[in-house]
């Protein structure tokens, strides 16, 4: 294979994974038993670009036999990360990881497109980093969406006249608030409120004196307000203190997915700086993206390499964070008495579920949200066809890689329209990540398909007969 | 190595770039399959989506004598993708169409790229399923089960893959398009289908095929033994099918195979057992708890400690998953492994297997066990570290040894992953000479310029020069198992 090596490292590409805790690369058999659960593969069928294919890249680079040239990253790049494949592997590849850390290596040592260094300089290492700068962002973005201006775009003619992709990210946007969350609630003690029937499980969670830390994440802590909002009413409703630390910040996620891992390790120490020493019994996440980066925050530390960002913590206080990550829906499933006894609405109503990726196949949270939707008087829970199926959004995948994503998209909106019409009368789909929430939304939207689309709690929250 | 320019623009006329592909790093992903032992890359690899591209790309190949082998999911064990004097490679990835379900006539048409198990999937709602269960099932496309007559764990009962194919269309090797079977019953004459069947994809490249639908079984009930030693395990195997009981799985997982799945799958076998045996049984409700009892009974007099059974659809799945993910489990014990397939008399299994272990003992690696007991068909896996060297070298002798006692015992060299690139050299140990030519003889009436998957079934080399009408492709060479073992990035499975 010939060598390109124009990097500014002085370091082989072996030994840059070999610093990299690569080793788990091995436990790869060659089985292909993950083939057919990667999107990218259904939809390209080249073994590069299947899960199986990829490992087989990174084992080339971490042995020396390839070098970190356009040709073997690309097809790394066109993956989702979506870690369906790890869900279907019986060798327990940790693929998420090593292929997170081969984005790490790829960004550091070779050179980024003009269009992707803009991206990065703007967004993630500016805009993510500011809470101040996302509120602004957050502002601007209220008053395009009320001027009007995305529904022309997108409903007249100019929908014909505009690139395809520009139509498409303007069904993306995200709902604004124009305010910030954990500003709002920076630092109190939110109290536990009562509802009006006290049941014995109610006492109990009191008596325990449960306290519990809410992650509000970057872009939803500016939008989406009703899912934090509705996290909040339920985690307080079911006897919860709960505490939203102002000093807080983005997960990291983003930029882990595109190898950005320094940002990633000042915000994981911000993070868990943010909520111990809080006496919290456990941090929740309602986004699963967000959850999964918590829960993962120790990768970051492995490498031999991580420089000056070396951690002097000890793995214990990752482990102690990490086990307290809780995503809302698993939370409020371990209560099912308390649940029950809310005063729920009794309506019939279907609805169809969607199992996001870094939920079912990061998280490894997959029966329980459903269980617990499925649960609530007079709900029909219907799951997608293919619910564990990938929709494409993956972080930023779907502005940097849009044909590939859109064919992905492509492919959930066509179970949903199957689900639908098996199930006319569902009027709703609840996705529990804003990311699907946005691409899934676009995608529906785009399609003339009628749901409406909601993150599960505030779906909860909706059927919770409050006065 | 990679197109020549003409054929790379005939190529592309035909497909459009997008579906031609010869940059190094496709080839280098495309240099092994499920066994990576041994590696070659292909010339290139094509992308053809309909029966038309694919008979127009093998007419070109053909017209320029350059050799060329169908790709499914590349989930085969014996090296059977691996393209041999840089053949090009077509992979059938995009047939994935459902052409045709029938439900009176209880068949599926389905192109060749179609993942085994959904067509199960496509017709359960209709209380139906396709029978044979590869345990690659949920990966490797229904072409190359054909291409391998693949079996599963129900193949003990309802058969495997010839037994449920009642026709295929197939691209033969100049391009002539061939239609074998249909949909019922009954092919007058030479059963040319089963001879297709198993073929290795050297007789043609399949580009439909007619399944048979099989009704889901009333009921299955699915158990548990739990053993002291494998002998007695295997007593239980030689009782139950003494008895006239035909379950429609046998299976059984060792010691060590239990470690590597509890450690991946959790299924909750019990890490102290030398031995798991699973039987199914399955059929009308009525009756089989009496069978269930039976069995119960017939477990525990030859020695099982304890017999389970799964008590609801949750468990079943969980067992089943634990045994069919069985070999990519082994990645949590070890960094590579080699999986035989010999087939012994049932009645041999506890012989073999005490020797299979002698074996391993000797050299000084590990093998493990999870096969199709009910079969007599043995998938030990001998346990090795792919950069080193002398394991390598070990794990091939450990193979070998295997392979001479299950022939020594009466037995064969493969059971259902076939021959391919691996086992090519044992056919003469197998077969004498002459049976070796005639069979030769028969791919040649197929595959008369041996264009088609070179270098696989039968020994290399100066085989195919030997036989009376296969004539070697334009440039054929020796297979060099050496050179090719040399290739470290080969995991070796
Ligand atoms: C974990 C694991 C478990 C397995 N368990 C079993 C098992 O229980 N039983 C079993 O029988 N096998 C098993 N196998 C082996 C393998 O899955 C089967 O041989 C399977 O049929 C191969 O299918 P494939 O699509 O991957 O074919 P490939 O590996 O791509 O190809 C296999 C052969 O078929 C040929 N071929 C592929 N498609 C076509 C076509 N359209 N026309 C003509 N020829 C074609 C190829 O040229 C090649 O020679 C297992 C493999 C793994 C990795
Ligand atoms: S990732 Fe897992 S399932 Fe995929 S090929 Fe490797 S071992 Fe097999
Ligand atoms: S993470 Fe998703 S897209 Fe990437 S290889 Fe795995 S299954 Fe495919």
């Amino acid at each position: 294979m010939s060598i390109d090596f124009s990097q500014k490292t002085v370091l082989s590409t072996k030994e840059l994974f070999r610093q990299a805790d690569f080793d788990n690369i091995l436990k790869c058999v060659h089985c292909g038993l993950c083939l057919d659960s990667c999107p990218t593969y259904r939809e390209l069928g080249d073994e590069k670009d299947s899960p199986r294919g990829r490992l087989y890249l990174m084992r080339g680079l971490w042995e020396g036999e390839l070098e970190l040239e356009a040709a073997v990253i690309d097809p790394l790049s066109r993956c989702l990360d979506c870690r369906a494949c790890e869900s279907a592997c019986p060798s327990g590849v940790p693929y998420g990881e090593l292929l997170e850390k081969t984005r790490g290596i790829i960004l550091e040592n070779t050179q980024q497109s003009l269009k992707e260094r803009i991206l990065r300089f703007f967004l993630l290492r500016g805009l993510f980093r500011s809470t101040n700068l996302l509120i602004t962002a957050s502002w601007i973005l209220k008053i395009y969406s009320a001027s009007g201006l995305p529904k022309l775009i997108t409903n007249t003619f100019f929908a014909k006249l505009l690139p395809q992709a520009f139509v498409f990210q303007q069904h993306l946007l995200p709902k604004c608030s124009g305010k910030s969350f954990k500003r709002k609630h920076a630092d109190q003690i939110l109290a536990p409120l009562s509802m009006e029937n006290k049941q014995e499980g109610a006492a109990q969670i009191r008596k325990e004196n449960l306290r519990v830390g809410m992650f509000s994440g970057c872009i939803m802590d500016v939008s989406e307000a009703a899912i934090h909002e509705s996290t909040l009413t339920l985690l307080r409703h079911i006897g919860c203190e709960v505490v939203v630390p102002g000093n807080q910040s983005c997960c990291g996620a983003l930029h882990v997915h595109s190898g950005d891992r320094k940002t990633a390790r000042e915000f994981a120490l911000k993070n868990i700086a943010a909520f111990e020493n809080r006496h919290l019994d456990a941090i929740i996440t309602n986004a699963a993206g967000c959850g999964a980066q918590l829960q993962e925050y120790h990768h970051l530390f492995t490498e031999t390499n991580a420089g000056k960002q070396k951690d002097t913590r000890p793995a214990a206080d990752w482990k102690k964070f990490e086990n307290k990550v809780t995503d809302i829906l698993e939370f409020l499933s371990a209560y099912p008495d308390l649940l029950a006894n809310l005063p729920w609405s009794k309506d019939e109503d279907t609805v169809l579920y969607d199992a996001p990726c870094h939920l079912m196949h990061a998280q490894k949270v997959d029966e329980n949200p459903r269980k617990l939707l499925n649960s609530l008087p007079g709900v029909k829970l219907v799951v997608l066809n293919e619910s564990n199926w990938c929709c494409g959004s993956a972080g930023i995948y779907n502005l940097v890689q849009p044909e590939l994503s859109a064919a992905v998209l492509n492919r959930k909106t066509a179970s949903i329209r199957q689900t639908l019409a098996e199930n006319p009368k569902a009027s709703t789909i609840v996705t529990a990540n804003p990311g699907c929430l946005y691409q899934i939304r676009a995608g529906i939207r785009s399609n003339n398909i009628d749901l409406r689309i909601l993150h599960p709690v505030v779906y909860l929250a909706e059927r919770l007969l409050l006065n | 190595m990679s197109f020549e320019k003409n054929i790379r623009g005939e190529c592309v006329r035909i497909l459009g770039a997008e579906w031609v592909k010869d940059d190094p790093v496709t080839l280098y992903t495309y240099r092994c399959d499920g066994l990576t032992l041994y590696t070659a890359p292909p010339m290139g690899v094509l992308f053809p989506g309909t029966v038309q591209e694919l008979v127009s790309v093998v007419k070109l190949l053909h017209q320029h004598k350059i050799s060329f082998i169908a790709r499914g999911a590349g989930t085969g064990l014996s090296g059977g993708a691996i393209p041999q004097d840089g053949s090009v490679i077509i992979e059938m990835a995009r047939f994935k169409e459902v052409h045709e379900v029938d439900m009176i006539n209880r068949t599926i048409t389905v192109g060749p790229g179609v993942i085994n198990l959904r067509i199960t999937e496509h017709v359960n709602g209709d209380g139906y399923h396709y029978a044979p269960d590869p345990s690659s099932q949920k990966a490797c496309t229904i072409g190359g089960n054909v291409a391998e007559n693949s079996g599963g764990p129900h193949t003990l009962k309802y058969g495997v893959t010839v037994n449920h194919v009642l026709g295929v269309e197939m691209v033969l090797a100049d391009g002539e398009l061939v239609t074998l079977g249909a949909n019922h019953f009954g092919l007058p004459g030479p059963d040319l289908l089963g001879l297709i069947t198993g073929s290795e994809g050297t007789f043609g490249i399949i580009s439909k095929i007619i399944c048979r639908l099989t009704p889901n079984p009333e009921k299955a009930v699915t158990m548990l033994g739990i053993y002291k030693s494998v002998r007695d395990a295997c007593e239980s195997v030689s009782s139950i099918i003494g008895h006239g009981i035909i379950p429609a799985a046998l299976e059984m997982l060792d010691r060590i195979m239990i470690s590597a799945v509890e450690k991946a799958l959790k299924p909750g076998f019990p890490l102290d057992a030398e031995a798991v045996l699973i039987v199914e049984l399955d059929g009308l409700s009525d009756g089989l708890d009496v069978e269930a009892e039976v069995v119960e009974k017939l477990l525990k007099e030859t020695g099982a400690i304890t017999v389970n059974r799964a008590r609801d659809e949750v468990e079943r799945a969980k067992i089943w998953r634990a045994r069919k993910e069985a070999f990519g489990a082994i990645g949590q014990i070890s960094p590579s492994y080699y999986v035989q397939d010999g087939v012994i008399p049932r009645s041999k299994l506890p012989e073999v297997l005490d020797e299979i272990s002698a074996i391993g003992k000797k050299h000084g690696l590990t093998v493990a066990n999870v096969f199709h007991a009910g079969d007599g068909n043995l998938h030990p896996l001998i346990l090795y570290d792919y950069e080193n060297p002398q394991e390598v070298e070990k794990a091939h002798a450990i193979g070998e040894e295997i392979l001479s006692s299950c022939i020594r015992h009466g037995g064969t060299l493969s059971g259902e992953h076939g021959i391919g690139i691996e086992k090519a050299e044992w056919m003469s140990e197998l077969y004498s000479g002459n049976s070796l030519d005639n069979m030769q003889n028969v791919r040649a009436f197929f595959n008369p310029e041996n264009l088609l998957n070179p270098g696989k079934i039968f020994p290399q080399p100066g085989r195919c020069a030997e036989s009376k009408s296969g004539t070697p492709p334009q440039q054929a060479s020796a297979l060099n198992k050496p050179k090719m073992v040399a290739s470290k990035s080969g995991i070796a499975v």
